[in-house]
Order: C-alpha cells, then structure tokens, then sequence
C-alpha cells in the first residue's frame, strides 16, 4: 500500500492525456454520430509531426506542441473531406470517389505483385478523381439518400490503415525516441514519498489548460454554440445560417488537434513512438466515451481519468497484462448496468 | 423584394409545387393560406433552399437566389421560422438567440437581444433555461426571437400559430402585428386562415401545390369561396 501515492499520480497525468483524446473522439460522434475510428492514428501522427520538429528542424519543444496539434488538427480535417464528407452528402459523384478511395486503399495496402499493386492503385486515384470531376461538372448531383451506418467506419478503418502504413514507410516500423536532453528529467519528491518527473507535469499541466480552453470554445463561442446546434439539428442550423461543412471540419480539426496533444504529450513521456502506437489508446479510447456517454465531452473527461486509474492500479497492484482485462471488464459492466454511460445524453455538456 | 415566379417542386417523382408565382413586396405582411398538404411549407423550404425546384426562379432584392444553399440565403436576410418551432432543445434560451445572430458580425448584438427579451419578458425570465424545458408557446416566441436576431430582410413564418392554446394564438399574432407596424416584410404560411387574413395585406390561397387564388386580404375575407372553404360559416 506505501505506493498508493505514486499510482494516484501516475494515473492522474494518464488519465489527463486520456481525456484529451477521448474528448477529441467523443466530439465527433457527438456532433455526426459517427465513430472515427482513424482518430488513433491521427494522435500517432500528432506524436510524429513533434518528433519531426524537434529532430530534424530543431525546434524547441514549446514550438513543436502547438505545431504537432496543428499538423493533427489539418491531418482529421483532410480525412474528413476524403474519408467522411463524401458519405455524409453522398452525392453520385461522392459514391464514385468513395469506391476509388477502397480500390485505392486495396492498392496501397494489399500484399500483391509490384504491376498489380501500382495499378489498383492508380486506378483507384483516377476513379476518386473522375468522382470529384463528376459531382463539379453535374449541375445538379444526385443525392444518395440513407447512407448504411457501417460507411463511414470502414472508411475511418481504411483511412486508419493508410495513415499508418505511411508512417510504418517513413519512420520504420522500430520505436522511435526524442533525444533525452529535450527536457528536465530530474524528478520532484511529493509527500508520500511519490515522484513526478517534470514532463509528467507538463502532461498534466498542459491536458488541463486544454481542457478548460475545449470547454470555453464549446461552451462560451459563437463556433461552439453552432457544434452543438448541428449536433442537435443540421436542418435547424441551416437555417440560421450555419455553414455545416465549415463548422463540421471545425470540429474535426478540434478533434484531431487534441489527439495530437495527446499524442506529443504521451509519446514524450513514456519517450516511445511507433507507428501502432495509437491502437492501445484507441481501445482505452473508446471505453472512455461509452462509459462517459457517447458525445458527452464532460463525461469523457471524467471516465478518461477513471480509465486512467483502473489502468495504473491493474499494472500496480495485479499484473501489467490484466491491464486492458480491467479496462473491458469496466466497459462490459457500464454496457450491461447503464449503456447510455455514466453521463450519458442527459449531460448539459453534450456536443 | 422576394418573386417567387413559376416555381416547381418534387419529393421524388410526386410534384409538391407545380407553378407556384407570387410576390412580396417590401413592407408589407403576405400570407399563404391553404389546407394541409397543399405545398405551403414546401414553398417556403424552397424559397430556403432547403429543397430545390426543378424549375422557375426565385429573385431577393432583385439577385437570383434560386437553388442557393440555406445557410447562404439566410446570410442575406430572408429568414425562416420553421414549422414546429424548431429550437435548439438541449442549448439554453440565450445560446438560441445568439446563434440566431449567427451571420452579423456587428457590435449590436447584445443590444438586440436586450430589445428580444422586451418583446418576450417571459424568455428574459428563462435565458438561461434549456430550451426544451420551454412551453409550446414560448418556444414559438424563442423561434421567432431568434430569427429576429438575425435582423431579417424577410421573415418567413411557418404556422406560428400550429398546435397552440387560443390564448397564445393570440399573442403570437399580437407579435406579428408589433413587427407589421414596426415595418417587417412578412410572408406568413398559416391553416388559420381567419388569423393570417387579419394581420395580412394581401394574401394568396394554395391547393394541389397551385395558387388558385389571390387578392386584398381584406376583400378575400368577405369572398363567399373563401368563407366557405376556409374560414367556416362563422365568418
């Protein structure tokens, strides 16, 4: 019990990270009730897009946080026009662009010969491209109604592979680390007898704030207003003069920004960065906003640090390999009592 | 200031408008009057553009909106009150509002939502209110409050009076004629003939998605056709 202390703290700075990428997550389903399921891979390339500024531009850290969020924040917003936006307004031309995305996908990814690779590939280009010249050269493109459900995630699962592979062929698939001088290492004893380094305070500091600055831009702005008025009701905020598409890639570079955040902010840390390195959050993910309750963006911040502690205490005080064993057993036990989650749609905070 | 000429619309391969013309002259209150089904809400979802017409034009302060996006013809100030009210349930009274002022960019917002809650004391009370703890009638006043904070051109309303108690019926047209005496342009698209024909100038009569007939909307009041069909005997 003498290192209860120590598990609290490690799994408060988690848990702090882990709210920031599920309140990314948790606000895209909220407001187009889809699950994006390529938001794991967009937090692995926040990580990459700092590891890029800080070993090869050199830039300072302080520089390369909001950059690695930026750079995450346009990543979501692209894959959104490429891998979401087509089958929201599925029009004829969006239907063809979407096929040419799986042929293209089939291509990139698949274990085929060299000849027939390049031309899935290309030809999976030249259909997104004909799909594109469609729907601007028809006068008026024919909408496709009732979009099934399962589009838009294998979408997200397609575009998820791709983002991944694309860094398995620039960084290799081996763990990547920050140089080691980046930041102070020498850590602060607590009461307790707990130590927090000080990029663990970093983490904690820095998933605070932004948390405060989410719930300021959704609650008190004009642009968060109009995400929750779309995610009540397109039709509505149409009316009143919402440009939707606009709003909609604000809120997927929201969403991807603060996976980035949490993507910099976990890699530096744990000082481990690799191409699948957002598959385990992306469980852990996805347990935060149900147990929160599907777009509830308080109640992902609440369950993340639940998710968080479960985590620390299962490798503290069980076995590092039960750790996910808790986690599904939380969600499973959330699912069964209570499937809307702990905070679910009754919460103010809803997005 | 809206011309809405020969105007066809269709839901699939049934046609909701065939040939819809009618005008609305700036500072004057036009009402649409008609029976269920007869293509009234469609006329003004498409004037929205939330629907599209297959043919015909529609022309605002003199640009042709025809088949503009809704947010854009909103942007211009020809703006809707949709059927239904319409809120947004889960934001607060305020949050409507301001979003009603989504399109200004200008510093009197906040005093325009001051002069909204002097129209409707009773959403000053409740500004910080979810909306869809509101009554029927005082989300039709939020309604209309918060398309008035975009400081319409046109409003258009969609049966403001629609599933109220008689003694809010009132008080929403004792509204329409404030906004009609503080020189609103209005298009009114309402079932209570006998209402929309006391507050209007001119009004026309919509059947099958055509216009049969139009006219002073005091004379169409005293139009033996009208009485009959419309208004019942009472009139």
């Amino acid at each position: 019990m003498e290192q209860l202390p120590q598990q609290l703290i490690n799994g408060i700075w988690q848990g702090a990270a882990l709210a920031l990428f599920a309140m990314g997550y948790t606000l895209v389903f909220g407001v187009l009730d889809i699950i994006n399921l390529a938001h794991g891979a967009t937090y692995m390339w926040g990580a990459f897009f700092a590891f890029v500024c800080i070993t090869r531009l050199d830039w300072p850290l302080w520089a390369a946080i909001p950059a690695a969020m930026i750079g995450a924040g346009l990543l979501a917003v692209v894959l959104d026009r490429l891998a979401f936006k087509p089958l929201r307004t599925l029009t004829s031309g969006g239907l063809v662009l979407w096929v040419g995305f799986i042929v293209l996908l089939l291509g990139l990814i698949g274990a085929w010969s060299p000849g027939l690779k390049w031309t899935l590939t290309l030809s999976g280009a030249a259909i997104m491209l004909g799909g594109i010249v469609q729907d601007y050269a028809a006068i008026r493109p024919l909408r496709v109604r009732h979009v099934p459900h399962l589009a838009p995630m294998i979408s997200s699962i397609g575009a998820s592979i791709i983002l991944i592979s694309l860094a398995q062929g620039i960084f290799g698939a081996q763990v990547s680390r920050f140089p080691p001088d980046i930041f102070p290492s020498k850590p602060y004893t607590l009461p307790g007898n707990a130590v927090i380094a000080p990029i663990q305070l970093l983490v904690l500091g820095i998933a605070l704030a932004l948390m405060v600055v989410l719930h300021l831009l959704i609650a008190r702005t004009q642009m968060g207003r109009a995400i929750r008025g779309i995610a009540w009701s397109e039709r509505t905020a149409r009316l009143l003069g919402i440009n939707v598409d606009l709003v909609v890639a604000q809120t997927f570079f929201l969403s991807g920004a603060l996976a980035g955040a949490a993507g910099v902010l976990l890699g530096l840390a744990f000082n481990r960065l690799d191409p699948f390195m957002g598959n385990e959050v992306e469980l852990a993910g996805l347990t935060v906003i149900i147990v929160g309750g599907m777009g509830s963006i308080g109640g992902a911040a609440v369950a993340a640090f639940l998710v968080g502690m479960l985590r620390v205490l299962s490798v503290g005080y069980i076995d590092s390999s039960f750790r996910d064993a808790f986690v599904f057993a939380l969600l499973i036990l959330v699912l069964l009592v209570r499937p809307s989650g702990i905070f679910g749609r009754g919460s103010s905070v809803r997005a | 200031m809206l011309s809405v000429n020969d105007i066809y619309t269709y839901y699939g391969a049934i046609a909701a408008l065939q040939g819809v013309t009618f005008e609305v002259p700036r500072g004057s209150v036009v009402a649409l009057v008609g029976a269920n089904g007869a293509g009234k809400s469609t006329t003004l979802n498409t004037i929205s553009g939330l629907v599209s017409p297959r043919k015909g034009t529609i022309t605002f302060e003199g640009r042709d909106v025809t088949g503009w996006r809704a947010d854009r013809v909103t942007a211009l100030g020809l703006v809707q009150v949709p059927e239904g009210r319409q809120i947004l349930a889960p934001l607060s009274v305020e949050e409507n509002l301001l979003l009603g002022a989504y399109t200004r960019r200008d510093s009197e917002i906040e005093q325009d939502l001051e002069n909204i809650y002097k129209l409707f004391p009773r959403l000053e009370e409740r500004r910080n209110q979810i909306a869809g703890s509101l009554s029927g009638g005082e989300q039709q006043m939020l309604a209309i409050g918060r398309a008035l904070m975009a400081r319409p051109k046109l409003l258009m309303l969609d049966e403001p009076s629609l599933g109220l108690a008689p003694l809010i019926v009132q008080e929403v047209f004792r509204v329409i004629g404030e906004l009609k005496e503080q020189g609103a342009t209005i298009l009114l698209v309402e079932q209570n003939a006998r209402k929309a024909l006391q507050v209007a100038d001119y009004a026309y009569v919509l059947e099958g998605g055509r216009i049969v007939q139009q006219g002073l909307a005091s004379e169409l009041r005293s139009d033996p056709r009208i009485v009959e069909a419309y208004l019942g005997r009472r009139a």
